[in-house]
């Protein structure tokens, strides 16, 4: 389904440096020459349909980057990304012209986000935010965009009479409900989770977790999660990247990397689990 | 006379002219001019004037309308302006002129391939309701990205039942550019659409110059379930000349203490009634 | 009767490198072979590899050396000592399954979903899923006032016979057990044994490390004992 090869992300000027001299081996992100911050390079992984695939590490290891320059919030410097189902992945999604890549991002992948106000306007109704996602794929129907609306609402567990008020009125669980209705607004084969269940109590991360495994299997989805939390990955992927200083440094399947972590990172990460 | 024909100097004339045409080669897109300072403030209709300055010829007939009337305070002024530094002719009557620059109406009368309708605009940008930034909407409009547009017509008719903009009810240009077509009245809308006559737009203030040309695709965006309208009379006609099928002003009747309804279009409405025509259950007053 | 599955020279050795690069024997130079409805137990005391040979059939483990060849009833022979990721998951989700000592699930789903979800995985209808699962869990002796709560509030019996009834129920052509019975009384044991028998009728061949020898004695073909992360013998039944 998605295919990333060798993609990276650099902010500042960058030189022909930047890529020896970071990463987990000189444990940090910025090149000694020029002052670059090398958010993620080398960073080769695939993705298949159904699949949940996990991307672990601290704060600043580079995967948020990542995802987000998947979803093009971010411009990646290098690499490239192919989606099977756009131009039958032989084209490098991150190349293609603004215009292509807002299409891709309609319909062919969602994203939800850590915070709700980056996946949702506030002054826009809970209702709106997924009429944006459908208006943007061509639908001209008040009516079908609500009932449509609805039916995501109910699915995400958010109550359909709820769908005309702000999201700002919504508890954190119930925005990060919406998020996920409004990502799978148009039924997208790519879903992009970054650290979804972060800052929600206990026992509102499970119920969500629970409906992104529900959604992901109905659907067949490939999704790739984001999260510092293993329990999360656990819980979720398959398959698990972990990065540290901007690389992966170790892939494998989620329970191998839990119980027999190759990397000295990696056992570091496993075994300072609380 | 101490000015140049038509106020403003030759050169900055045929930078307008340029604009002009680009304007028309790109319908509904905002091609921004070096606006000129004029001996009128901005937002009083500079924009419509640097057009009509740097396109009016000696041979030019000039109607100049505000709210539809020819006789407001702004049109005389502007009417003065240009007949003081032009000498052309002007016309009352839409169809004796060749160029019309108004403000807030596009005339009843149907226009024709041989008329150029100047609208004066104080906000170009449609999307400025849902974009306060200038470079994000370029950037939306340069890559058709309208559907914060749509949500806020979507929230509109969920809060009201309706789509509740009465003016500057924003349009699809050749299914391109969404367009703010300065504040004319809904019911002017349908009007852009296909017409004969090349529209010009100009806002002096934001400066911005953009056109719709002869015979171009305007849509005024609308949902299946919930298509455009235009302004409803509910059967009034004007107390004047009787039309029901032109835009019509509310008024107060202080003698009588009721609303009454006149045309708003006053060429329009006293070509009516010289024809003979009146409005037959106000006869009596006439 | 057909092989399906070839383990040889199967070794595990650890590096702990945050503890210096200390090395841990898991198991060394294991082999042995397994046909279809065969039952192998593994016995042996803590720490003598059972679990690691487990685990590196399932590929929980990356084996350090040696062969682990499977026959796939859909993709033909796999060495899955080396195969892919990918691979593996395909083989778990359709043909390899697994009973763990503890349950680990999402919280706050409830017990019939959690045994359902291996159908609904591959392409069961939920209908049709749950009632089998409610069919697994009756079995198991779970009441089914309990079935629309969560496993994490149940006790350690129960919560192991959610965890086999979920293995079970997708009818594996390989399944690997590590101490599935442990925490059962001796009348869910006899279920677990039975249906195990029922499984192992159909063709499906296991792999089994109980602590229990008595339990295993019903079951197995073939004994290994382990011993310091080796095979010591291996005996018929």
């Amino acid at each position: 389904m998605l295919t990333v090869n060798n993609l990276a992300k650099i902010y500042g000027s960058s030189c022909s440096h930047c890529l020896e001299l970071t990463g987990p081996a000189h444990k940090s992100n910025v090149c000694p020459r020029c002052g670059s911050v090398v958010a993620c390079a080398n960073i080769s992984f695939q993705v298949d349909k159904g699949e949940i695939f996990g991307l672990v590490g601290e704060s600043g290891s580079g995967k948020s980057t990542l995802v987000r320059c998947l979803y093009f919030d971010e411009e990646a410097t290098g690499g490239e990304a192919r989606l099977a189902p756009y131009q039958d992945g032989r084209v490098n999604m991150l190349a293609v012209s603004a215009q292509q890549k807002r299409f891709i991002r309609n319909h062919l992948m969602g994203m939800v986000y850590q915070y709700p106000h980056l996946g949702l306007k506030m002054y826009f109704s809970c209702g709106g935010n997924i009429a944006e996602k459908l208006l943007d794929a061509g639908f001209r129907h008040v009516g079908r965009m609500r009932e449509r609306a609805a039916e995501l609402l109910q699915r995400t567990e958010v109550p359909p009479g709820r769908m005309d008020d702000l999201p700002a009125t919504f508890s954190g669980g119930m925005q990060q409900r919406v998020q996920i209705a409004k990502a799978l607004a148009n039924s997208p084969p790519l879903l992009l989770l970054d650290e979804v269940t972060t800052g929600l109590d206990v026992s509102v991360q499970a119920r969500v977790l629970d409906l992104i495994r529900s959604l992901q299997q109905e659907m067949q989805l490939a999704v790739v999660v984001v999260s510092h939390d293993l329990g999360v990955i656990r819980l979720l992927s398959g398959r698990t990247a972990v990065m540290k200083n901007g690389q992966m440094v170790e892939v494998g399947l989620t329970d191998q990397i839990l119980e027999d972590p190759q990397q000295p990172y990696t056992q570091l990460l496993v075994s300072s689990q609380l | 006379m101490a000015y140049n024909f038509a106020f403003i100097d030759e050169n900055a004339k045929r930078e307008i002219r340029r604009k002009i045409l680009k304007a028309v080669a790109i319908p509904g897109y905002q091609a921004p001019f070096g606006s000129r300072e004029l001996p009128i403030a901005r937002g009083w209709g500079t924009g419509g004037l640097q057009i009509t300055m740097s396109l009016i010829g000696p041979d030019d007939v000039l109607k100049v309308i505000d709210q539809g009337c020819d006789g407001s305070v702004n049109a005389v002024n502007l009417r003065n302006l240009l007949q003081k530094t032009t000498g052309v002719r002007t016309a009352y009557e839409t169809r004796q002129a060749t160029l019309i620059q108004s403000r807030h109406r596009i005339p009843e009368e149907t226009l024709t391939a041989d008329q150029i309708m100047v609208l004066q605009v104080p906000w170009p940008e449609a999307l400025r309701s849902v974009e306060p930034s200038e470079a994000r909407t370029r950037e939306m409009h340069a890559e058709k990205d309208y559907s914060r547009m749509w949500v806020y017509l979507y929230e509109d008719i969920v809060r009201w039942g309706e789509v509740t903009i009465g003016f500057r009810y924003p349009v699809m240009v050749n299914g391109r550019h969404i367009m703010d077509p300065s504040p004319i009245p809904r019911w002017d809308v349908p009007r852009l659409h296909m017409a004969e006559n090349l529209y010009l737009f100009g806002a002096g203030r934001e400066k911005r110059i953009y056109a719709v040309p002869p015979f171009t695709q305007v849509a005024p965006l609308e949902f299946a379930d919930h298509p455009f309208k235009t302004e409803d009379f509910g059967g009034r006609d004007c107390f004047l000349c009787g039309s029901t099928d032109t835009y019509l002003n509310e008024m107060f009747d202080s003698a009588t203490g009721r609303k009454i309804y006149a045309c708003s279009d006053t060429a329009f409405c006293d070509r009516r009634r010289a024809e003979g025509r009146m409005a037959e259950k106000h006869a009596y007053s006439q | 009767m057909a092989k399906i599955l070839n383990v040889v020279n199967l070794s595990k050795i650890f590096t702990i490198h945050i503890l210096g690069g200390k090395v841990i024997t898991g198991c060394r130079e294991v082999g042995f072979s397994l046909g279809a409805g065969e039952f192998l137990g593994i016995t042996g005391p803590s720490g003598s590899g059972k679990t690691s040979v487990l685990k590196c059939v399932y590929r929980t483990y990356l084996p350090s050396g040696g062969e682990i060849n499977y026959i796939s009833a859909a993709r033909g022979a796999v060495d899955l000592a080396k195969a892919t990721d990918q691979e593996v998951l395909y083989l778990r989700s359709g043909e390899i399954g697994y009973v763990s000592q503890f349950l680990r699930v999402i919280p706050r789903v409830a017990a019939l979903d959690v045994v359902a979800e291996g159908l609904l995985r591959r392409g069961r209808e939920l209908a049709e899923a749950r009632a089998l699962a409610g069919e697994y869990l009756a079995r198991l002796g779970i009441p089914g006032d309990l079935w629309d709560a969560y496993p994490a509030t149940f006790s350690g019996g129960e919560q192991q016979r959610v965890n086999i009834a979920r293995a079970l129920i997708t009818r594996p052509r390989l399944l690997l057990l590590d101490e599935p019975t442990a925490s059962l009384d001796s009348r869910a044991k006899m279920t677990v044994v039975e249906m195990l028998w029922e499984l192992k009728a159909a063709g499906t061949a296991m792999i089994g490390i109980f602590h229990d020898l008595e339990t295993m004695r019903k079951l197995v073909d073939h004994t290994i004992a382990m011993n310091g992360g080796r095979c010591l013998s291996l005996t018929g039944r």
